[in-house]
């Protein structure tokens, strides 16, 4: 008889290897020599160094950092302040800001790239890099808005009316107290951000103009003249990237709590 | 006009639909160690809280040293307060949780390491500056609450059930402490309590405070031996009681009728009318207890059956069946003679003077 052990461990294997065996597949690949990407033909880095050397990619990748960069920190300035808003005010018409919040992390992607490309179109904004900050800002914010109210709930009301007690105004008990007790939701948010800014393709496709091209569009382009060993070679960067920018966020989320304040207060 | 260090002027407060203070005049006097008594849920913290600025009055004025506190933002009173569960900055070190209040107010660097230093000294944790709060004992943090408001020498120090979540024997030696504290530091104290022993051993004056009203102000003796009302007379200490009518008033002694077989002797000053109802109170340490029924100069004595006997170290508690399920305690010490030990089950009479019976009407 087979112990429920052993099924359950089965289980998991089977699992891990549905999740992982392609994504291993692909970055061994991109070590082929070979220039067709299904047979194996000996090891080699040629295709990182034609990454290296390629420009188009290169300005790609630059978009995407850029663009990421930029959405994430709106989006967590501006999610931490609707936090707080959201959280810590009686505001009118609550229960319709959270289904109205929660609405977009369901809504089909494709959904909202063609609704914002509607709407910039309706309002005549040309295309460009700041329609695709702007899509990913709008993508990004209910999310941080999320992660960073459960961290809100958590926290003490009294920690905030103790701090006013104390004699600080609204801004200090903000800045000495609130904010730092924040930080761990704040940074976790930020790079769950940061990461699904970097790998998005459909909202990207449609808010994306001439010269905004970024690292997942310039891959789909690619592949339609064919794939060669050189988008496994990006791909296998990209999983690296991301899978670094994730683990990071659970570490720092998982943290405790505590940090020491030096200097002075004054501000 | 005197004074006050706080007063409230007809203050009101709803919690949505459900009145939290209704109509609560107050005065505390400079210096005074203040509390307000009351069961949980009787308004008593969002008392403090009105006091703290933390919630605003509905209606009615509160002052503080004589200056109207109505548009007066919480971090701008001279007042200070000690959380119930001390609300602790977890991301500080306990010097950091003391040095919040004067680094709030722009204090120089070497002002606050004085006083930070000297106030710790006066909770005696100078020890331990570089602790984290969950590092700390439940003492110790209530401690680190109490240096964190202190450092700012407020004019008034608000305090919200300061040892309630403290164990028996650290709360006997906190309430000492807190007492030494306030004769050095000479702030006016509030404190909110709902344990009754604490409130008359620490206050100079006690408020009791029921479902949002003031029913009684006193000295902890006023309150203790002449209550207002029944509620107030069981809610401080124990009390043993009777329910009866007036029979017999002749402007300082009265007849109360019971509906049990005997009546009582008991004097009042107040006025009163033939055939009103009234309760009579009678502490538990006034009641004597006798083998038989000799009056030996007691107004009252009754027959009784001795129920259970326990024992708290310096007296004997009896609880006495008297008739029909009319259950009374006598609190004996145990300094009195042998003679006047009982055992379960024993025959006994309990006396007491007139004057020992408090008759209230309501």
């Amino acid at each position: 008889m087979i112990k429920p052990r052993w099924v359950l461990l089965m289980a998991s294997v089977g699992a891990m290897l549905f999740l992982y065996a392609p994504v291993f597949l692909l970055i061994i690949f991109s070590f082929n020599a070979s220039p067709m990407s299904v047979r194996w033909e000996g090891l080699s880095f040629q295709w990182y160094l034609q990454l290296l050397g390629d420009h188009a990619l290169f300005e790609a990748t630059q978009n995407s950092l850029l663009i990421a960069l930029t959405s994430t920190v709106c989006a967590v300035i501006m999610g931490t302040g609707a936090a707080m808003v959201l959280e810590r005010r009686a505001v009118r018409g609550v229960r319709f800001l959270n289904a109205a919040l929660v609405l977009p992390l369901v809504i089909p992607e494709i959904l909202m790239g063609v609704s914002l490309l509607l709407f910039f179109v309706m309002i005549q904004v040309p295309l460009g890099l700041i329609t695709v900050m702007i899509g990913h800002i709008a993508f990004n914010l209910p999310l941080v808005i999320l992660v960073i109210r459960m961290r809100l709930r958590k926290l003490d009301p009294l920690l905030e009316e103790a701090a006013r007690d104390l004699g600080a105004s609204a801004w200090q008990t903000f800045r000495w107290v609130t904010l730092p007790l924040l930080r761990p939701a704040i940074i976790g948010s930020a790079l769950m951000a940061f990461t699904i800014s970097l790998d998005d393709f459909v909202v990207t496709f449609f808010t994306a103009g001439p010269g905004a091209t970024t690292l997942p569009l310039k891959v789909f382009s690619m592949i339609k003249t064919g794939i060669t060993p050189e988008i496994n070679a990006l791909s296998a960067v990209l999983v690296m990237v991301s899978m670094a920018l994730i683990g990071l966020a659970l570490i720092l989320q998982g943290k405790p709590i505590r940090q020491k304040i030096e200097g002075s207060y004054q501000g | 006009m005197e004074e006050f260090a706080v007063g409230l002027r007809k203050v009101v407060k709803f919690h949505g639909d459900t009145i939290a203070v209704d109509d609560v005049s107050l005065d505390m006097t400079k210096g005074e160690f203040f509390s307000i008594l009351g069961p949980s849920g009787s308004g008593k913290t969002t008392t403090l809280r009105l006091i703290a600025g933390l919630d605003r009055p509905d209606q009615g004025e509160i002052f503080i040293q004589g200056r109207s506190m109505n548009h007066v933002p919480p971090h701008q009173r001279p007042v200070n307060m000690v959380f119930q569960n001390y609300a602790l900055f977890p991301h500080m070190t306990v010097y950091h949780n003391v040095a919040f209040g004067l680094q709030m107010r722009g204090h120089s660097v070497t002002e606050i390491k004085s006083q930070v230093g000297e106030t710790l000294e006066l909770v005696k944790l100078h020890e331990k500056p570089h602790r984290y709060p969950t590092q700390l004992s439940g003492g110790e943090q209530q401690r680190v609450a109490l240096a964190r408001a202190l450092v700012n020498r407020p004019a008034i120090l608000l305090l919200d059930e300061p040892l309630g979540a403290l164990d028996q024997q650290l709360r006997q030696e906190m309430q000492v402490e807190l007492k030494e504290i306030q004769a050095r530091v000479q702030s006016t104290f509030v404190c909110v309590t709902h344990h009754q022993e604490e409130a008359l051993m620490l206050s100079d004056r006690v408020a009791v405070m029921d479902r949002g009203q003031i029913l009684q102000v006193g000295t902890p003796q006023e309150i203790y031996e002449s209550p207002v009302s029944t509620f107030v007379a069981h809610f401080i200490g124990l009390s043993n009681s009777v329910v009866g009518r007036i029979s017999n008033y002749d402007g300082t002694m009265c007849t109360v009728m019971t509906p049990y077989r005997f009546s009582i002797q008991a004097t009042t000053p107040k006025d009163h009318s033939s055939a009103e109802e009234v309760t009579v109170i009678v502490r538990p340490e006034r009641v004597h207890l006798s083998p038989g029924p000799k009056h030996d100069g007691y107004d009252n004595s009754l027959p009784a059956l001795i129920n259970k006997v326990s024992f708290n170290g310096g007296e004997m508690f009896y609880k006495l069946d008297l008739q029909d399920g009319l259950v009374w305690t006598a609190r004996v010490p145990m300094a009195l003679r042998p003679s006047h030990r009982f055992q379960v089950g024993q025959h006994v009479y309990v006396q007491w003077h007139a004057d020992h019976g408090l008759v209230l009407t309501h």
